[in-house]
């Protein structure tokens, strides 16, 4: 091995959400005069307008820092990661590319379930892994009790864990140290062909494509013709740079190094994130290893507010895909929204995130449909289809079989609550694994629960129910048949395909119910009566009645007034513009969404 | 369409604020030298529109208000004898707006050469006059009545809805029907700001329930119609041939000055109107520039709403001739899909289009379909 790549660590950071992950980053970045502390904006890496606002990451981002240890100097490369549950994926991306990873958990809180995921994903990928406890200035702070925590639970030597507050600034340099000391230096062979692993991908308008990368082999310079080893494209190369932070061109990139690659690619497709590069003129026999390609779990429809904006949410679709490959999207029309998107996310946070991002940068107005997973139906005749969404589902007579996808899910919370989770999880028909105790204060619950149980309301109620002291987290766990039955919805005897549902027979008449009972309440009085039907195939099963307007009328109407009272009628008109015609009845666009959550009463 | 236009003098003065009343007003008896003032710019605005409309002919004053009937005699005579000498009237109807509580000069106002009483009874319950803050009792409005009823005509009385749930609208129909050729029935409003509101908001006071109100309108409307007062406007009934003219005038986009604070004025094609607070308006200089306050931008778009809008509001609807003329294209092809959609609500003639009877309430519904299209 040669003596730069001593001098390179490239290493992650990972933690459960909320425990200092992103404040330890900057701070690192500090302490390596990266960023001057004017220039430090507070979570330097979170560079989306969203991360900043609710202190989350979602991107993962690079950097490069120097550090002078023994008088040697250092190459540092972090790489960000995201710590919600709906980016695991990326969290996996990032470790790939990584030798170690500094896991930070939260003093007083403890191990979480995003703290053992990680890990698991971390050991996955062989890395060496250095705990860190974070926010001992803390009045709550446990340090003790949280190392025995890491040593019981996962296994790993916390003895000598660096003990530190990211948000203070105390032993931070222990960290970096405890990096150079204890995490390996990249080992890849200089002089042999070019091998680099994309971890990323975004789109810039002046380069095109970008991949970040980590070069496991060989050596990468501007020229350079490349090859992607899984579609065999080749592009020249026009320029190789570093995280600064920010993009600085170099003259090469070598082995072990982080960097990023342009070549004026057009389509952000061609540079599949877990896809291998290598040199096409002296190409490597053998890809890497790579990842798996995630797959969707939560579907939606999203729909323009204003029919007329299709186009616009069209565009903004296609830019948002850009830097977020796990988004997908395919139009898809319905009867009562008009044309639209069925989307297909990460996960709920992913969902709400997109939709965020859809509403501030692009200034859209959106309906969205109630979210929805993935069910492979086995249809009579043999044939087996893939149903994202509900209006879709083949007639009963034609279904043999319904499977729903299930997720193993773990649950971390102070044995108070164990009652409270256990009714949660065996009302939202989970299969009960196993519970452990981690310590005296903490619990450890696995569940085999629906997902689409999962992503109806099961953060929330989790939530209420424990006061927010449990975290979740899951992974798929394959797919069940269970007797799933459409649920429809009439309004004034007409099916509004944006509002039906696949549920659980058991669940339908509660569900039904209760749908029926919250759009009574949104739907404004019309001239006439509406009925409201809740139906399982043609069997009625709830019933709400919308009753005809009785007194919409404006009392007086004279000389000056008039033009007052015109207004009044006008801003009356306003709120019609977000309402959506099916059949006869208007529809204001907040039904769709407020019927996703009514059992939190 | 009356030929002439219409005249609105505003009287900005009451004896007491009723509880429901949004309306910017002054207490009389506070305000003496004000209202000298004021009865001196209102004349002063009257001369110098006088000028800049010498060609038109006035077929309606009204003098609303506030209270009008808390004016002195004297007061009002200057008002009136002003309008009489600088306008070419032409005259159908010339109303006053009378309280029981201040109608002691009820019978002179016809030797002024006003025509028309218009009676604030709102009710024939002393505790639902109390409710709403009116000074007067039950036996003050008859008497007013009665008085009016020897000295003129054409009367029209005023009664409230929506009070209360078990509100006897029918005995107050009924009980003034006797004096009165045209009744005006409103629905009670509860604006935001006014003392009922508030006590509405905090529960310490409730008033009809929807379906009490609707009970209440049918109830009356039902009644008026068997005793030959047709419906023709939401909130007024009448004999054939005693409406308001000055009202019709403004539901049919009717050109009408406004004078006084808060009044409005459409004339020529333009809308301007008065500061609304009485300090400010008396700071205007009228008699050099009699539009105070312009509305602007203003479009033909706002003219066609408004247009529909009111005509909407009467039992004569639409009349399709009458917009072709006024704005140039089609009814009928601009709104055919509005027409069709809504065709179950509403009666189409040839030559005109109008809400059903029994729709007359939820006509905002309807009338919206129309703004929106």
């Amino acid at each position: 091995m040669d003596d730069r790549q001593k001098h390179i660590r490239n290493f992650c950071i990972i933690a459960h959400i909320d425990h200092g992950k992103s404040t330890l980053a900057d701070r690192i970045m500090e302490m390596t005069g990266q960023v001057s502390e004017r220039e430090l904006k507070d979570q330097m890496l979170d560079s989306m307008e969203i991360e900043r606002e609710r202190g989350i990451t979602i991107k993962l981002t690079p950097v490069r820092m120097f550090y002078k240890h023994n008088g040697e100097e250092y190459t540092l490369n972090l790489i960000d990661t995201p710590g919600h549950v709906d980016f695991t994926y990326e969290v996996s991306r990032s470790l790939a590319a990584c030798e170690g990873a500094v896991l930070v958990v939260d003093a007083s809180q403890g191990i979480e379930a995003q703290t053992l995921t990680n890990v698991y994903l971390a050991l996955d990928n062989d890395l060496e892994i250095i705990p860190v406890i974070n926010k001992i200035d803390l009045p709550s702070a446990r340090p003790d009790e949280v190392k025995t925590e890491i040593e019981d639970v996962i296994g790993l030597d916390a003895s000598d864990a660096p003990l530190i507050s990211a948000k203070e600034g105390i032993n931070i340099h222990q960290v970096i140290q405890a990096v150079i000391e204890k995490l390996p230096a990249p080992t890849g062979k200089e002089d042999a062909p070019l091998k680099a692993l994309i971890f990323d991908s975004l789109y810039d308008n002046y380069k095109g494509a970008i991949c970040n990368v980590r070069i496991v082999d060989g050596e990468v310079k501007t020229g350079d013709k490349i090859m992607f080893m899984s579609n065999g494209k080749e592009f020249d190369v026009t320029e190789v740079g570093v995280f600064a932070p920010g993009m600085l061109p170099v003259a090469s990139l070598r082995a072990g190094d982080v960097g990023y690659i342009a070549a004026s690619i057009k389509n952000v497709k061609d540079t599949s994130v877990g896809d291998t590069i290598t040199n096409a003129l002296t190409p490597t026999q053998k890809p890497l290893k790579g990842y798996k390609k995630v797959n969707p779990m939560v579907f939606a429809g999203v729909y323009p507010a204003d029919g007329s904006k299709y186009n616009d949410l069209r565009d903004a679709l296609e830019k948002l895909n850009l830097n977020d490959a796990s988004l997908i999207f395919e139009p898809e029309t319905s009867t009562a929204l008009g044309f639209g998107f069925r989307c297909g996310f990460l996960g709920l946070l992913h969902m709400e995130i997109i939709e965020e991002r859809l509403e501030r940068e692009f200034d859209l107005d959106l309906i969205t449909t109630a979210p929805s997973v993935s069910y492979i139906v086995k249809k009579t005749d043999g044939e087996i289809v893939q149903v994202d969404n509900p209006s879709h589902l083949p007639p009963v007579g034609e279904i043999e079989s319904i499977e729903e996808p299930i997720v193993k899910a773990n649950i971390f919370s102070p044995p108070d609550y164990v009652g409270a989770i256990m009714d949660l999880c065996q009302d939202k028909r989970g299969v009960f694994i196993d519970l452990s105790y981690i310590d005296a204060t903490r619990v450890k619950i696995e569940y085999r629960i629906p997902l689409s149980e999962i992503v109806y309301d099961f953060f929330d109620s989790l939530k209420s129910r424990t006061r927010g002291y449990a975290s979740l987290d899951y992974e798929l766990d394959g797919y069940t048949a269970d007797d799933l039955v459409k649920l429809d919805i009439l309004l004034n005897g007409e099916v509004c395909d944006a509002l039906s549902l696949i549920v659980h027979r058991d669940k339908a008449y509660a569900r039904g119910r209760g749908i029926a009972e919250k759009l009574k309440d949104v739907i404004p009085r019309q001239l006439f009566e509406i009925p409201i039907q809740a139906a399982i195939g043609s069997k009625i099963i709830a019933r709400e009645t919308v009753k005809a307007l009785r007194k919409d009328v404006l009392a007086k109407c004279y000389g000056g007034d008039i033009t007052r009272k015109k207004k009044l009628l006008e801003k009356q008109k306003e709120g019609k513009k977000r309402m959506r015609q099916v059949g006869s009845v208007q529809i204001p666009s907040e039904a769709f969404m407020t019927i996703l959550k009514f059992d939190n009463k | 369409m009356q030929p002439g236009i219409g005249i609105y003098i505003h009287v900005p003065f009451c004896e007491a604020k009723c509880r429901y009343c949004s309306f910017y007003s002054l207490p009389i008896h506070l305000t003496e030298e004000l209202v000298e003032k004021y009865v001196n710019e209102v004349i002063w605005e009257l001369i110098a529109a006088s000028r800049v409309y010498a060609d038109k002919t006035v077929s309606t004053v009204y003098i609303g208000g506030g209270t009008p009937s808390v004016l002195n005699l004297k007061q009002l005579s200057k008002i009136v004898n002003t309008v009489y000498r600088y306008y070419h009237v032409y005259l159908s109807e010339f109303t006053i707006e009378v309280n029981p509580s201040s109608s002691k000069n009820i019978t002179e106002y016809a030797k002024l050469g006003i025509n028309r009483i218009s009676v604030g009874v709102q009710s024939t319950d002393d505790g639902i006059l109390k409710k709403l803050g009116r000074i007067h009792t039950v036996k003050e409005a008859l008497q007013c009545l009665e008085a009016a009823a020897s000295s003129y005509d054409k009367i029209s009385g005023d009664i409230i809805l929506g009070v209360e749930d078990e509100q006897n609208v029918l005995r107050d129909v009924k009980t003034i029907l006797p004096y009165v050729n045209h009744i005006s029935t409103y629905i009670l409003t509860l604006e935001k700001g006014t003392p009922l509101y508030s006590d509405v908001i905090t529960k310490k006071i409730s008033v009809a329930s929807e379906d009490a109100v609707v009970k209440q309108y049918n109830d009356v409307y039902d009644f008026c119609v068997n005793n030959r007062l047709y419906r023709y406007e939401v909130s007024n009934f009448a004999y054939l041939g005693a409406e308001s003219k000055h009202n019709l005038n403004y539901w049919s986009l009717g050109e009408y000055i406004g004078f006084g604070p808060g009044a409005h004025s459409y004339m020529n094609g333009l809308r301007f109107f008065n500061e609304s607070n009485l300090q400010g308006y008396l700071a205007g200089n009228h008699f050099a520039n009699h539009r105070q306050k312009e509305e602007r931008p203003f479009s033909i778009e706002e003219d066609r709403k408004e247009f529909i809008m009111l005509a909407m509001r009467t039992a004569h609807g639409i009349d399709a001739t009458e917009y072709g003329r006024r704005f140039g294209d089609d009814f009928w092809v601009r709104y055919k899909k509005t027409i069709d959609k809504l065709k179950e609500y509403m009666i189409v003639t040839e030559r005109r289009i109008r809400i059903k009877p029994q729709f007359f309430l939820v006509q905002n519904a309807i009338i919206g379909e129309f703004l929106d299209e």
